[in-house]
Order: C-alpha cells, then sequence, then structure tokens
C-alpha cells in the first residue's frame, strides 16, 4: 500500500487484473449492504451510501459464500476513503488469502 | 493502606503448563500459536490457534472431579496448584471464611455447550447429566472453593476480555476492604471449539494467520486458551504465617465506555490506565513497562495506542510496550491474568518481553515496541491493560518488592 494518506482518493475503480472482479465485489456490496446499484460509485464513501461497520461485516460474509475466501478486518478495508478504496482492498484482501492457500497447499 | 501482596502464581497455556513455560515463551518471543485441527472443524475458515493439543486432564484431576468440570475448570485447577505451592500456603491456613475464590471467564464451559448441543441436534437424547454445573461460568470458582474449602465469598466475574483483570482487581478490593484476608484470583478460558471459532470467525476479527499487534499490515487476532491463577494476600496475613509477596498488586482501575458493544473507545481505556495509577498511587513517569491488551485487530491497537498516549504523553516514546496475544493468543476472560504473570514475570527477571510478529510498525499506534528481541532493564512498576467487548476496561499495576 502506498501512502495513500498523502494522496487524495480514486475516483475511478481499481485496475485489477480480473476486471470482472470488481463487478461481482459491487454485486455482493449491493446484496449485503441494501445499496441501490446506481449509488454505488467509486467516489461514493461508505457513509453516504449508509454503509455502517455491521454492514461491512456482512459483505466480508458476501464475499466468504460467494467467493469462497475468508477475508478478516485488515487496516486497509478499515481505511477505504471512498468505494473505489473499499474495492480494491477486498481485491488486494483476496489475492492475499489466495498466495497463502496456494502456500498452504504446497 | 493495606498492601496486598502476590505470593504464588500458576499458569496453563499453549506455551504449557506452568509460569515458567509460558513466561519463557514471551520472554524468547516464541509464538505457540500453531494450526488447528479439531473434529467437527471442517467448516472452519481460521485454521490457526494457540491452543493446548496435549492437555490431559486426567492427570491432574480424579475421576469423580473430571465427570463434574469441564475444561476450562481444568485449567484453572491446575494453575491454582501451582500458585498454591509457589505461595507455600496449608491447607489448613487457606480453607476457611477468610478467603475467598474468584475465577473469571468470558463464557463458561464451552467445550461442554459445544459437545452437549451436538449431541442433543443430532438426536441423542441423553446427553451429559452435569452439563448445566460444568458449563455454567461460576464452575471453575466453585470447583477451586471446594477443592481447597474455601468457604468465604466466591464468585465469577464475567466481562469477556477483562474477566480475569476484573477478578484479580476485585480480589484485591475484598481483601483491601477486610472482608478476607487472602484472594485466589484470576481467570480461566477453553473456547476453541468448532461452533466457537466460527462465531469469531463471522466477527470478521480472527486472522487466518497470525496476530501482529501494532503492526500496519495486522489483521486480526488468534484464540488462545488457558488460565492464570494469583494467590493473593494482605500484609498481615503475610506476615502471620511468615510469607513474603513475590510482588506488590499495588494498582487496578476499571471503567466503562457506555458507548459502543464492539467499538473501543479512547477515554474509556484511559481512564481505566488513570485509575490504576491513582489506585497505586504512582503517576506515570514511575511505569517500567506496558503490557498492552495488544489484539492485533485494527480497532484495538490505534486505540490503545491512543489511550496509552493520552495518560502517557511524550513518557510514551521511551516506556516499552509489547503484547503477549502474538505468543499465547487471546485467551480471552483468561488474558488478564495470564498477562499478568508475564508482566510479574518481567518485573522480577528485570527482563521487558519481546514484542514479535510486526512487518512494519503502524505509525497510527506509535508505541515503544521492542522488536528486537527482550531488553533486560529494571522494573519498578508495570502496567498491564485489559480492555473487553462491550467496553469494559480493566488495568492492574504491580510493583516490585524491595
Amino acid at each position: 500500500m502506498t501512502d495513500q494518506e498523502l494522496a487524495p482518493p480514486p475516483t475511478t475503480w481499481p485496475d485489477l487484473e480480473d476486471a470482472t472482479l470488481i463487478d461481482r465485489i459491487i454485486d455482493i456490496i449491493t446484496e449485503e449492504g441494501v445499496v441501490e446499484r446506481d449509488k454505488i460509485t467509486p467516489e461514493a464513501t461508505l457513509e453516504t451510501i449508509g454503509l455502517e461497520s455491521m454492514d461491512v461485516v456482512m459483505i466480508l460474509m458476501g464475499i466468504e459464500e460467494k467467493m469462497d475466501t475468508y477475508l478478516p478486518m485488515d487496516a486497509q478495508l478499515a481505511s477505504a476513503r471512498n468505494l473505489s478504496e473499499f474495492v480494491a482492498a477486498i481485491a488486494a484482501a483476496m489475492k492475499n488469502s489466495e498466495t497463502a492457500k496456494e502456500a498452504d497447499a504446497e | 493502606m493495606i498492601r496486598i501482596g502476590i505470593t504464588g502464581m500458576g499458569a496453563v497455556s499453549a506455551a504449557g503448563i506452568g509460569v515458567s513455560a509460558l513466561w519463557q515463551a514471551a520472554r524468547d518471543g516464541n509464538s505457540a500459536v500453531s494450526a488447528l485441527n479439531i473434529p467437527r472443524g471442517e467448516a472452519l475458515r481460521v485454521r490457526v490457534a494457540a491452543a493446548l493439543h496435549d492437555f490431559d486432564a486426567a492427570e491432574h484431576l480424579t475421576d469423580q472431579e473430571l465427570k463434574r468440570t469441564d475444561r476450562f475448570s481444568h485449567f484453572a485447577h491446575v494453575a491454582v496448584n501451582e500458585a498454591l505451592q509457589q505461595a507455600g500456603i496449608s491447607a489448613d491456613t487457606l480453607k476457611g471464611s477468610r478467603t475467598s475464590a474468584i475465577i473469571g471467564t468470558g463464557i463458561g464451559g464451552m467445550n461442554t455447550l459445544d459437545d452437549s448441543y451436538h449431541d442433543f441436534y443430532q438426536g441423542k437424547t441423553r446427553v451429559h447429566a452435569l452439563s448445566i454445573p460444568r458449563i455454567m461460568p461460576s464452575s471453575a470458582t466453585s470447583h477451586v472453593s471446594i477443592t481447597h474449602q474455601i468457604t468465604g465469598p466466591s464468585f465469577c466475574v464475567t466481562s469477556a476480555c477483562s474477566s480475569a483483570s476484573q477478578s484479580i482487581g476485585i480480589g484485591a478490593q475484598l481483601i483491601r476492604s477486610g472482608i478476607v484476608d487472602r484472594a485466589i484470583v484470576g481467570g480461566s478460558e477453553a473456547c476453541i471449539t468448532p461452533a466457537s471459532m466460527k462465531a469469531w470467525e463471522m466477527m470478521r476479527v480472527l486472522s487466518p494467520d497470525s496476530s501482529r499487534p501494532f503492526s500496519k499490515d495486522r489483521n486480526g487476532m488468534i484464540l488462545g486458551e488457558g488460565a492464570g491463577a494469583f494467590l493473593l494476600e494482605s500484609e498481615a496475613a503475610m506476615a502471620a504465617r511468615g510469607a513474603t509477596p513475590i510482588a506488590w498488586l499495588a494498582g487496578y482501575g476499571t471503567s466503562s465506555d457506555a458507548r459502543d458493544i464492539i467499538q473501543p473507545d479512547v477515554d474509556g481505556a484511559a481512564a481505566a490506565m488513570q485509575a490504576a495509577l491513582d489506585d497505586a498511587g504512582l503517576s506515570a513517569g514511575d511505569i517500567d513497562y506496558i503490557n498492552a491488551h495488544g489484539t492485533g485487530t485494527v480497532l484495538n491497537d490505534i486505540n490503545e495506542a491512543a489511550a496509552i498516549r493520552k495518560i502517557f504523553g511524550d513518557l510514551t516514546d521511551n516506556i516499552p510496550v509489547s503484547s503477549s496475544k502474538p505468543v499465547i493468543g487471546h485467551t480471552l476472560g483468561a488474558s488478564g491474568a495470564l498477562e499478568l504473570v508475564i508482566t510479574t514475570m518481567a518485573m522480577r527477571e528485570g527482563c521487558i518481553p519481546p514484542h514479535i510478529n510486526v512487518t512494519e510498525p503502524d505509525p497510527k499506534c506509535a508505541l515503544n515496541l521492542p522488536l528486537n528481541g527482550a531488553i533486560s532493564r529494571p522494573i519498578a512498576a508495570a502496567l498491564s491493560n485489559s480492555f473487553a467487548f462491550g467496553g469494559i476496561n480493566a488495568s492492574l499495576i504491580v510493583t516490585a518488592v524491595r
């Protein structure tokens, strides 16, 4: 993670290896967080779309159910300033989790 | 003011049975966290814990005792016996109405609960006949009271992760008030069951890999189990039997956030530390070492660091702080006792235990963490913190015997 504190928050969705992942994560945010889809923009904050800490827990549960990955609350997730950073944090945590699984399998 | 001496300590943790095993692991920074494979645990995502894999209760308790006790009582039994042995107190002096027994726990007999529910919902109509006395949170206390014929006030303090610290503190207050002369105090927890692990997973506060308190990449805590116990005695009670303390329990402070059931609060945590300092008649500059609650969750660590800075100000940069949870996991209702054992040993040995597992210190929780191994240094007074879900905070201060 770069010093995101110094840079302004991103205004576009993160550039992920698997571009379909963003839509799948957004689907889960919509469903688990009970948010209208058109309110989900990269610049929206968790507060403005009404997501509280319990909703974030529910979203992480949805990720586990639909993507078969356990994600704990980490610093990057907790400090996401908008949905772009939130989605990026989920994608990063998923990647770490996959890497750990592969290491375990070896 | 009646001074309270600690005359004996006992510990059961993933590091092994005994204070010595616990202290060695803490001093050497050897984590007792390991892979977890428990029956019926197939659905678990998190497969690491600080568990006692080889603990055989039958080595410590009779068949009759085993029937009526849960694993958390077994841990308490062993830890209490060690504390009493170190104290060198006779059974006759200990028994009776001038002694109190207070063993805290976050949950109680979770292994019995989990097994009983499993059996019941599987259609087994005959569950364990003594499920209730095994599960009740006060059963470890009652077991200790029965075993040692303690007829003074006995009860269980349950306040989640502050249970043990509050048990120790309230035991000291009972002695100070003159209600009893001595108290067996501490905490015990045995919560590493499949359903309990799953419930913790759901909170998203369990790390799937390791506990890294105050590290930028921390992602949660590791569950642990065990028990810590102390014999506390008044100065007069010690003098009457010719005993000397291994340390003074000098201060106890407790507070409630009165805010959120999960999120911690800087003011509440700071208030507990300040109250402990006031109780001990010490100022922030007198504290040589802080054993942090340090869970490795995002929220606790930021909150605790801010609370420490609120009380200790610029001194924060000089006072070494370490957490024992990367070593023995978060033992919930036992944590305050096990960590006070480590804090007291650190003081007795003049050795500050290292803070392990940090990949990169989080600037949001700037503390003086001994990251490069233990530090030899005299400790005259040390503080141990426990902060619980529900906003219940407790801090204890031990001081050296000169």
